[in-house]
């Protein structure tokens, strides 16, 4: 059985208020769920806090998934509503998809990422990107997620999901050639 | 760049991660046969999810959230058959639960001789207004491993603000924000897994 398919039996079951079903969904996904909220709070404390309301959401809400998506595009969706929710109040994020447009195209930047060196650069430089682009990022590379289920799961457009993962990485080209220009 | 180069571009991360469609690939693969510059690009990609995939980003709750998750369950569904209005025990730590439910009574004897026409004795008592606010408030009680950063989120979540607090018993008094409803604040104490005991006064 697919890993979506095994997802759906247990929301049918959770529907059914079947704790033990809740359990079997929640080892499925919690690890990814709470990494995909983490990439976009940087706080393990918050981040398990709103793991535990996507999980509760899911099990007062299963019988409400008409399955024309994805378990984990669903579930996804709620964890990206819930982590917005908290954005929104404590006010801590600009939400827009504007970025400069100088574009980085160092050969040596794109040289350093394919070779697969120097991944504290590029994880300092991930750590850099905002909130929006690094979910993009996360979601496409992580979840290996097309661009039509990111869009689903994030309710803003695919084309939306793809220039922000284009320009996440130009900012992330533009950070390791400004990284490598310190060090030489 | 031109348009035709930028969309080539934004597909390029999904060309990475094997999800597009077949005849977008055929479309990438063409682009990419010609342009040395957009193979760069999606080996940059490649190396790119290959770092994203090994990059570890802390530990998740795992079984210690999923206990959390039945303990708010069960909360849940035992909060239909509690009296309204009464004092709502939500987890152990008898002693704080039997606090918050003193302090809801002294405040409810204290309410009935203010409000008798009959009587001239007044009481001080530690119920009255709390920090000059003198509306119905919520004595909570956390769990003494609850970190500022889960109370301080889980206020903002419930709508509520402290008016008094903590006692020396740790007992905290908590009133509405302006437009937040006080059942509603109730009820979102009284599911949270850092929250022992919860009452309305």
């Amino acid at each position: 059985m697919s890993e979506d398919s095994d997802a759906r039996a247990l929301i049918a079951a959770i529907a059914t208020k079947d704790q033990a079903a809740l359990a079997g969904l929640y080892r499925l996904f919690e690890k990814r769920v709470f990494r995909f909220i983490t990439s976009r709070l940087n706080d393990p404390f918050e981040a398990g806090d709103i793991l535990h309301e996507v999980f509760l959401e899911v099990w007062r809400s299963a019988g409400k998934f008409e399955g024309r998506s994805t378990v984990r595009t669903w579930l996804f969706g709620i964890a990206y509503r819930k982590t917005m929710d908290r954005f929104r109040k404590m006010a801590r994020v600009t939400l827009t998809d504007e970025t400069p447009e100088q574009e980085d195209t160092s050969a040596s930047a794109l040289d350093l990422v394919a070779s697969g060196q120097e991944a504290e650069h590029i994880r300092h430089c991930m750590d850099e990107l905002s909130a929006e682009h690094r979910f993009a990022v996360e979601m496409a590379f992580f979840e290996d997620m097309p661009y039509r289920e990111i869009a689903e799961a994030a309710e803003i457009p695919e084309g939306t999901v793809k220039t922000r993962i284009y320009h996440a990485k130009n900012l992330l080209k533009r950070c390791l050639s400004g990284r490598l220009g310190m060090r030489a | 760049m031109t348009d035709d180069k930028k969309r080539i571009e934004e597909l390029l991360p999904f060309a990475a991660n094997g999800t597009l469609e077949a005849e977008e690939m055929a479309e990438v693969e063409a682009a990419i046969a010609d342009d040395a510059d957009l193979a760069a690009e999606l080996a940059f990609l490649k190396g790119l999810r290959d770092d994203v995939k090994a990059r570890e980003l802390g530990t998740s709750p795992g079984e210690l959230g999923l206990a959390r998750l039945k303990r708010a369950i069960a909360a849940e569904e035992a909060a239909p058959a509690a009296t309204s209005g009464t004092a709502t025990v939500v987890r152990t730590n008898w002693w704080k639960a039997a606090a918050v439910a003193a302090c809801a009574l002294f405040a409810i004897q204290t309410a009935v001789v203010f409000t008798s026409p009959d009587t001239v004795v007044t009481l001080a008592g530690g119920g009255g207004p709390s920090g000059g606010y003198d509306g119905p408030v919520l004595t909570t009680a956390f769990s003494e491993t609850a970190t500022e950063a889960q109370i301080r989120t889980l206020l903002l979540e419930a709508g509520v603000t402290i008016v008094d607090g903590p006692s020396a018993l740790g007992l905290y008094r908590l009133a509405p924000v302006e437009g937040a409803d006080l059942a509603a604040a109730e009820a979102a104490l009284s599911g949270a897994g850092i929250v022992e005991s919860v009452s309305q006064e």
